[in-house]
Order: C-alpha cells, then structure tokens, then sequence
C-alpha cells in the first residue's frame, strides 16, 4: 500500500463503516484510477470531496430526527431499514459515550426535580444519611444501565449477531 | 422532473452502455467539454441516489489489477427520463435561441 492509498483509506473514514464494507474496495479502486503517476496524495479538491461525500452518506441513511431523538434518549427502535445504522451506532466506542451522556441529562432535572419538591436530601439527612447530590450519581446509573438494555434489546430485535452489510 | 444537471450527465454517460466508476467521470468530463471534473464522493452519491430513484443498477462486478470495479447500466426508467429530460432541454434551448434571435447553428 503506497502514500496516496493509505491517505485514500484515512479520508474514506468519513464514510460509515457500512458503506465501507459494501463500497469501499469500489471507491477506493476508482481514487486510484484517479490517481496521476507518483502522485502521492489526493489533491486537495479529492480529498474535500471525499469528506463531502462521507459526511452526505452519513446524513443522508441516517434516522429522521424524531426516531433519532426516540432511540437515542428512550431507547426506541427504529424501522429495519435503518438496521445498519444501528449496527454501527451500537458498535461505534462513541456509543457509551453519547448515549449515556444525553439520557443522563434528560435524567438529572427530573431527579432534582424530585429532590426538591419532596425533599428527598433533606429526609435523608434527618434520617443519618447525608448523601448530597444523590441525583448526579443516581442518574449516572440510570443512564449507563439504560443505554446498556437499549444495546441489547437491539442486538436481539434486528438480529445484528447474524446480519453483514450485504 | 427536472434533472440535476450533475445527475444528467452521469445518466448521458451511461447511455452508450454500462462504465466503472472511472468510466463515468471520464465520460462526464468528455461530454462537458472538460468543464466538469466529478470527484469520488460526488459520482458515488450521485449513482446511490440515481440508483435509488430506479435509474441506473450494478450490471457487472470485477477485480482489474487489484481493483474492484461495478460497472452500471442506465434501467429502462433511467433511459425513458434521460429522453424526456433531453426533449425538455431542447425546447428550453430552442426558446432561449428564439428570445435571442438567434439561429440555431450560428455559434454566438
């Protein structure tokens, strides 16, 4: 693998994993016949296209933004034509990052919601128990153990043990 | 409907018969008269969404020198927009030459 492929396959990163397995190798193929001899990186005009392109794919098979929001917050599933998209937002090391994240935001105001209206903090103290800002830990929890089912849930609905991008 | 004029020179190109990637840009740069140099990313989100609309589909896969190829072929519902994009056009063309009294043929 020379130069200019290997910056090739750097730029097709902006492209999902599931373009990647299926076209890949094609696009790729056609970067090279692009190539001039001895070029050693695609122009800087190639390069912003490619980016273009991947970040466009990304958009464009992704789930509209009210699934998104359904299945990114409250974990629910999406129409089987956006399966892939699952697949690699499941397999993505973002995934324990964003997911719990959101879910522990849309958590916290409830929990101190509560906390304050019932007075949670101050019943705890009163009874021993001085556990100040219960909810941050609390909804950290919640969180990560809801992304966890909704990981689950969602290997076991579309299949994704089984299913390749083919 | 009215075709992109992007998307209108990918299916022309397609119309002699079924290309590679490669084939398409060349194909496109040729038609254009050098003026459109489709990049990687352009062609293949142009060709997924053709192929999307029904208008073109993979006829033929092959490894050339260690290169994977798809070769695609205009369908008949491609071939049939291609035609009634192409009439559209030459009215258009027609009108303009008329507005500006001009001769067809003239070169201006």
């Amino acid at each position: 693998m020379d130069a200019y492929e290997r910056r090739c396959r750097l730029l097709m990163r902006a492209y999902p994993p599931r373009f990647r397995e299926y076209r890949g190798q094609e696009v790729l193929g056609t970067l090279l016949d692009l190539a001039a001899p001895g070029q050693t990186r695609p122009t800087f005009r190639d390069s912003l296209d490619i980016v273009r392109g991947g970040l466009l794919t990304r958009l464009r098979d992704r789930p509209p933004a009210g699934q998104w929001i359904g299945y990114r917050l409250f974990g629910r599933l999406v129409p089987d034509r956006y399966r892939m998209w699952v697949r690699d937002d499941l397999n993505s090391t973002l995934y324990f990052f964003h997911t719990p994240f959101l879910r522990f935001m849309l958590i916290i105001p409830l929990l101190t919601g509560i906390n304050e209206f019932l007075g949670v903090e101050e019943f705890l103290r009163v009874h021993g128990a001085g556990l100040l800002n219960w909810p941050i830990p609390v909804a950290f929890g919640l969180a990560a153990r809801s992304a966890n089912a909704t990981r689950r849930r969602a290997r076991d609905w579309y299949g994704l043990g089984r299913i390749d991008a083919s | 409907m009215a075709l992109r004029e992007q998307s209108y020179l990918v299916l022309l190109a397609l119309s002699d018969g079924p290309l590679h990637g490669y084939g398409v840009i060349k194909a496109v740069q040729e038609l254009s008269e050098g003026r459109i140099r489709l990049g990687a990313g352009t062609l293949y989100g142009a060709l997924d969404r053709l192929a999307g609309e029904g208008m073109v589909a993979v006829v033929k896969e092959e490894v050339v020198d260690g290169r994977h190829r798809r070769y695609y072929d205009l369908t008949g519902h491609g071939r049939n927009l291609l035609a009634e994009e192409t009439v559209r056009l030459a009215r258009l063309a027609a009108t303009a030459q008329r507005r500006l009294r001009l001769q067809p043929g003239t070169g201006v």
